[in-house]
């Protein structure tokens, strides 16, 4: 890596390489781009086989360069930076959508004023045929101006044999305007009353349209606001450490796997690592939504974007770029949020059709009066009632714009939702299936309890027991070691060790004979354990695992190792037992020390001693029994049951979270994520169906009511413009009402 | 009399093209001699919109041209892709695996429409 101004600029652009297959040809490719003028900097990232480049020379320049050094090069499209890119192009957009609704709106207004008036130009004068005709043409000039877009787009859809919302309006207003200059050259084919223009209907209809449309581009850019905010979590810059111990703030786009950074109190985490010098406590909340602050020490991973709280401590970075925890959750995120759930399908089978339908409609409408013996003009109102009133886009949207919501609602509090179906399943479970080790239980043994006999203290049968164990490979035996090294205590060195399988271990300490192992272990070597027997029974009936030591053949104390069950289990089991829902706890380990956790965290059903590979069979038999069945667990043991379950969970995947198998990943190693996903698919879900319900009613009370299906009772027909102001109306509150998901929060949880 | 046959006609003729136009023909598809085809998403609608390849591979460049936020996502349902399109940028999707079979691609509401066969055995 070449380092060539000490001030580095964020780099420009990335260029993907290709053909390059060793170290080597990175110097040449560096060398080749630092001889062209107008680049400052020039990395290549050799794993990720990209390069960044900063300085005013652009792309073309670049990869030409690259070229002409014998490798290839394309430009890397960066995802962030269009996003705002996007933003831009839509304010504009919104901006001139709401500068033709106003142009329009005046003229309309207008001429609705002017219809109202009592000397109005008559029709049965050239004059006010003259005038008319002017103001018709005005009109279309305008309509053309602001609405063209609608008009080009049911255009090129007709042409494509496919009828939109553009369709609609196009049709309605074109026929508005064709109709009324019909009447202002031929005012003589319809009676005198009849004689009226709808100009400024159309005007007007096209100015809802696009004040619609405007609103709504500022409504959904709030729905992906989560989104934002993920994004804007990235810190700037870095603190790089050289070779030389000399640091530097560098942007962290310049940043590399294997760089040295420094991250001092109160900075944001620049990227993934792992932390080589100091310690600190982190605030992770960002990320795994656990206000708690997590504390870290040498070789704990670290995350980008989280906040570095107390201490001041070295990291190296081991992720960069895309490949960074947060990269990965809003790809994730972003993926999801464009997914749909079951729910929506009926919504998806409806929406081909119903344009055309809609059509059909109005065409039906206008044959009924006319065959009852309305006038022209009553038809043709009634007729554009129709097509202006029917709203596609308020049922297109009801789902979508929901769990765009919802999605991004979900990611605040650290679950991530792989797609539609598992948001809309995870609020239907009956039953839950918890795996239990590193889902109810942290998922790695600790020394829980030091019982001593009379003439020995607790440091003592430790530190033995330690030292003893430093040569085990027993998984218990690296509780009692990091234990005792959390003692700073020094391990003493052992001769003769000896590792009796399914009893212990023995070894020479100090010239003294020290054991350690089970019951077994004891009486064999006739060790009298009397007097601790009660206890070590108790110990194990908690689920733990307690072990004898002995020194010189006389009983020094117990050890109790145990996999400790995770402050909040209980408390979020039993809010799901609340919820109603059936927990069952899966686990390969023994009945007894499966049912003493299952009896603490207060979960009845038990499946113990079961292999990984049956873990499936049990949620199929309870699926059988017509329960939807959800699966907790850590996602790499248990994923055949997670794959299985109607949802997968996988618990703290804090360190990797591409897991394949699971539907749901909860980022915060706590049983509360379930409640949390549970919580915001049942409140989405709502949101959903309230949508669609409000969408289908529109739609289905709005069509005959503007066909005039009450005037022959009420005598009540549908003005059009009041028709467009309801159309716009409707996608307008189907968006606001997915926005209202923004304002949920989980009590006691920080989003 | 003449008057409200002539209208009764037009309105039944009406009606049948309309089934006819939306519903019974599709649009000409286009067939992809490589594979790689341009897509623009332009005026509400995917052109082309009917997509024909024999290959089990296919990438679709979608060029979004409308600003409309209705055209911000392109749903291959049956595919599980899924991809937000940058504004006025090349965005390309690559599909692989393909089997033969009939594939819609729609934006979220389903109002953009598209179809992608594929003819491969």
């Amino acid at each position: 890596m070449t380092m060539k101004a000490k001030n580095v600029s964020a780099p420009r652009y990335q260029l993907k390489l290709a053909n390059v297959s060793c170290a080597s040809c990175v110097k040449s490719i560096e060398s080749a781009l630092y001889a062209v003028a107008g680049i400052e900097q020039a990395q290549v990232n050799f794993a990720a086989r990209t390069i960044s480049i900063s300085g005013s020379a652009d792309p073309k320049t670049a990869i030409k360069a690259i070229q002409q050094a014998g490798y290839e090069a394309s430009l890397i499209q960066d995802d962030i930076l269009s996003d705002k890119m996007n933003d831009k192009v839509e304010l504009k957009h919104m901006r001139t959508l709401l500068y033709k609704a106003l142009i329009a709106g005046i003229l309309g207004v207008g001429l609705f004023i002017l219809s109202w008036l009592p000397w109005q130009f008559s029709l049965s004068t050239l004059t006010g045929q003259i005038i008319w005709g002017v103001l018709g043409i005005i009109s279309l000039m305008t309509i053309l101006y602001a609405g063209g877009h609608l008009y080009r787009g049911a255009w090129n859809a007709f042409r494509h044999h496919l009828a939109t919302m553009d369709t609609l309006i196009t049709i309605g207003t074109g026929a508005a305007w064709i109709y009324s200059m019909v009447i202002v050259f031929w005012p003589t084919l319809v009676p005198d009353a009849a004689r009226h223009v709808y100009f400024e209907a159309a005007l007007i209809i096209i100015a809802l349209v696009d004040l619609g449309a405007a609103l709504e581009i500022r409504a959904r850019g709030k729905t992906s606001e989560a989104i934002k905010r993920l994004i804007g979590l990235q810190a700037k810059t870095a603190r790089r450490v050289d070779d030389n111990g000399d640091e530097q703030d560098i942007p962290i786009e310049a940043l590399q796997v294997g760089d040295i950074l420094r991250v001092r109190p109160g900075e944001k985490i620049p990227v993934d690592g792992i932390v080589i010098d100091g310690h600190s406590s982190i605030d992770e909340s960002m990320l795994t939504g656990e206000p708690m602050p997590v504390s870290k020490k040498n070789n704990d991973q670290v995350f980008g974007s989280t906040l570095n709280k107390t201490g001041s401590f070295l990291m190296q970075a081991t992720k960069v770029g895309k490949e960074t925890m947060l990269s990965q959750i809003i790809q994730l995120v972003q993926h999801a949020q464009s997914t749909k759930p079951p729910i929506a399908k009926l919504a998806d089978s409806v929406s081909g059709y119903f344009v055309p339908t809609v059509l059909i409609l109005a065409v039906i409408t206008a044959v009924i009066w006319f065959n009852v013996g309305f006038s022209a003009g009553f038809i043709l109102v009634a007729s554009m009632t129709v097509l202006i009133i029917a709203c596609p886009c308020a049922l297109g949207l009801a789902a979508p714009i929901s769990v765009m919501v919802g999605m991004g609602k979900a990611a605040e509090y650290g679950v991530l939702i792989r797609n539609g179906e598992g948001l809309q399943r995870a609020g239907e479970l009956t039953t839950l299936v918890l795996d239990k080790t590193g889902t109810i239980t942290k998922g790695q043994p600790e020394v829980v309890k030091i019982i001593t006999t009379t003439h020995f203290n607790e440091l003592t049968i430790l530190q033995y027991a330690a030292s003893i164990e430093q040569f085990s490979e027993h998984p218990l035996a690296q509780a009692i070691i990091d234990y005792a090294k959390k003692q700073s205590m020094n391990l003493l060195s052992a001769a003769n060790f000896n590792a009796i399988t399914g009893q212990g271990v023995f070894a020479n300490i100090d010239g003294k004979k020290v054991l350690l192992g089970n019951e077994r272990l004891m009486i064999e070597n006739h060790v009298n354990i009397d007097i601790l027997l009660v206890q070590s029974n108790k110990l194990a009936s908690l689920g733990q695992t307690p072990m004898f030591i002995a020194i010189d053949n006389q009983l020094a104390g117990i050890i109790s190792v145990a996999d400790p069950i995770k402050e909040d289990s209980k408390p979020a089991i039993t809010k799901l037992k609340n919820l109603g829902i059936q927990v069952v706890m899966i686990t390969g380990d023994n009945q007894k020390t499966a049912q003493a956790v299952a009896k603490q965290v207060g979960i009845k059903q038990v499946f113990a001693e079961v292999l990984p590979e049956d873990k499936a069979n049990h949620i199929k038999k309870l699926q059988s029994k017509k329960s939807i069945v959800g699966m907790v667990g850590d996602g790499i043991n248990d994923a055949p049951a997670l794959a299985q379950a109607d949802v997968g969970f996988a618990i703290g995947a804090g360190t990797d979270i591409a897991i394949e198998s699971a539907d749901i990943t909860l980022i915060s190693n706590s049983l509360q994520g379930v409640l949390n996903a549970i919580a915001i698919s049942k409140v989405t879900l709502r949101n959903i169906k309230q949508n669609l319900f409000g969408a289908f009613i529109y739609n289905s009370v709005g069509i005959p009511v503007a066909a005039g299906i009450l005037y022959p009772v009420l005598g009540l027909l549908l003005n059009p413009m009041i028709a467009g102001f309801a159309m716009a109306a409707s996608s307008l509150t189907v968006v606001s009402n997915a926005n209202r998901l923004r304002l949920f929060s989980i009590k006691g949880q920080k989003s | 009399m003449i008057n409200v046959i002539l209208f009764n006609s037009i309105a039944a003729l009406l009606i049948i093209l309309i089934i006819v136009w939306f519903w019974l023909i599709k649009s000409k598809s286009t067939q992809v001699q490589v594979d790689e085809i341009t897509v623009y998403v332009k005026d509400s609608a995917y052109s082309p919109n009917r997509i024909e390849t024999s290959h089990s591979k296919l990438t679709i460049n979608f060029i979004r041209e409308d600003a409309s936020p209705c055209s911000e996502y392109v749903l291959f349902e049956e595919l599980n892709v899924h991809e937000q399109l940058p504004l006025n940028k090349p965005h390309k999707i690559t599909l692989t695996n393909l089997k033969s079979g009939n594939y819609r691609f729609t934006c979220q509401m389903g109002m953009y429409q598209g179809e992608l066969i594929v003819t491969n055995q």
